[in-house]
């Protein structure tokens, strides 16, 4: 348990120091600091890439769960085409994309 | 459209799941690297498409978390061969079937010929044949640029030969050549004979000694201009060159066209009786097999030759053909006067011109019509104005020595 809160303490100011880094270097953010990548092709499909897990889904509303908070997807018709480890495409018509942090 | 055809050949298994929290089902699977695609929610299920290998591992995962698995449908390939898998011989069926396909579209089975008038096709194709190119070769043995000069060689009238394989059908388009009109050389000295009776309407000669006139009445054979040059000094002969006469001369000529026709002729009345043959083609050959006996007196034969092919190209060397026996009954029936007058006038007019010189103008024509009981005659009688003689060569014999004895050797020059 002190373990996990030692290494609980330093990721924020880990993550500052990497913030820093990738902003000097003109890294890749996504990759280096584990972000999701959204992309969205009209109002018709949504890519995102980089995510944790799926939270609640149902063809109005999906929460997937991220690294920077929850993604909440709501929207009419929404299904998921692909589901894999690395990405997920939601396709339906979207109305609104919002962070619950 | 790709990846769904990737699917179909991988198979896929759509299944319902239902439970406690199908997210959590769902997280799982994709962590264990199960693909997981089309996933709805419908009412109290979710429905969602997973591969076969995945679908293996997701037992698993729905005794952790607790959720039900049914499958709704199976999808793909593997599905399809497992239910086939104890037709082995349809399997082979089907093997054995394209390799004879791909077996026979590698040989020729037609030959096209284009561009052939005055040689016959079969002429053509016996030539081939000797060469061994045909219906029946293996496209790889034929070197198409090696049997159309083989083709040159043997058949004179070619002058040119292009051929290509396209499918199973080996085009060979051919140029004749242009028959050589016989010409005596320039430099040979020659007469102008006439070559048909006629009255000369004008001549215009530019080398040689003309003989006739306008006017004069020429027989076949007559000389028309002479290529006798007589060199004359104060009227008497004093040296004879040869030269090869020249000249445009024209003459009226007549001609007697003749044309018959029977007054009655032949109608084919048919009855609706019609008798069919089958067959079957293989290899160029022919054999009927369903023969119903024919009972017709007189009939005419149809042949209906259908080869299978793919496209129009890839012609295979099987076939059927059809033979149709139309039944008749022959009635004998008159022309009227008129019918058949105008049939012997077109008759006659396509005889006129196809004999008659290109440059040939008609000055005159008639026409008579004499009837007998079985048959018409016409008779176009047909005055024309046209060019009149032939070249004919003075031989070294025929050529005149002069009187003080100098002989003919300086003549032609």
């Amino acid at each position: 348990m002190r373990k996990k809160e030692k290494k609980l303490e330093p990721p924020d100011a880990q993550q500052q120091v990497k913030k820093k880094i990738t902003n000097w270097l003109e890294f890749p953010k996504e990759v280096i600091l584990d972000l999701p990548v959204i992309s969205l092709i009209g109002q018709e499909e949504l890519y995102l890439e980089n995510y944790k897990g799926m939270i609640e889904y149902n063809d109005e509303r999906m929460r997937i769960s991220t690294s920077c908070g929850i993604l909440k997807i709501e929207g009419r018709g929404l299904h998921l085409k692909v589901m894999t480890t690395e990405n997920i495409v939601v396709t339906g018509t979207l109305l609104r994309i919002e962070y619950i942090i | 459209m790709f990846l769904s055809i990737w699917n179909y050949w991988r198979g896929y298994v759509i299944i319902n799941v239902w439970g406690f929290s199908v997210e959590r089902f769902m997280n799982l699977a994709t962590h264990k690297g199960i693909y997981l695609w089309d996933i709805k929610k419908k009412r109290n299920v979710t429905e969602m498409k997973v591969s076969i290998q995945g679908f293996k591992l997701l037992k698993q995962c729905a005794r952790k978390t607790k959720c039900k698995v049914t499958i709704i449908e199976k999808k793909g390939w593997p599905f399809v061969a497992h239910r086939y898998r104890k037709r082995r011989l349809f399997a082979l069926g089907i093997i054995v079937c394209l390799c004879l396909l791909y077996f026979l579209s590698s040989y020729v089975w037609i030959v096209d010929i284009q561009g052939n008038d005055r040689v016959s096709k079969e002429e053509i194709l016996e030539t081939l044949d000797r060469y061994g190119v045909g219906a029946g070769v293996r496209k790889r043995s034929i070197r198409v640029e090696e049997f159309g000069h083989y083709l040159m060689q043997e058949i004179k009238e070619i002058s040119w030969v292009a051929a290509h394989i396209k499918g199973t059908r080996l085009f060979i388009e051919l140029v004749e050549t242009v028959p050589k009109p016989e010409f005596i050389d320039i430099d040979t000295p020659c007469n102008i004979v006439a070559d048909k009776k006629g009255v000369i309407v004008s001549i215009a000669t530019s080398a040689g000694t003309p003989i006739v006139k306008a006017k004069d009445v020429v027989e076949e054979g007559d000389i028309l201009v002479s290529g006798e040059l007589l060199i004359k000094q104060e009227e008497e002969v004093k040296d004879i060159q040869y030269v090869h006469a020249l000249a445009d001369i024209k003459a009226k000529v007549w001609y007697v066209f003749k044309e018959e026709q029977d007054i009655s002729y032949m109608d084919k009345q048919y009855t609706d009786e019609v008798k069919k043959h089958y067959g079957v083609i293989y290899f160029n050959k022919q054999k009927i097999f369903l023969k119903p006996s024919i009972s017709f007196e007189n009939y005419d034969k149809m042949s209906n030759k259908n080869q299978i092919s793919f496209g129009k190209d890839f012609v295979l060397p099987f076939g059927w053909v059809v033979e149709e026996y139309h039944e008749y009954i022959p009635q004998v029936k008159k022309y009227t006067d008129t019918e058949i007058k105008q049939k012997l006038q077109k008759k006659l007019e396509k005889k006129i011109k196809e004999s008659l010189h290109p440059n040939a103008e008609i000055v005159e024509r008639s026409l008579e019509f004499e009837k007998d009981r079985k048959a018409m005659k016409a008779m176009a009688k047909i005055t024309v104005i046209e060019p009149i003689g032939k070249e004919e060569e003075i031989t070294i014999k025929e050529r005149r020595n002069l009187l003080n004895g100098t002989d003919g050797e300086n003549d032609s020059h």
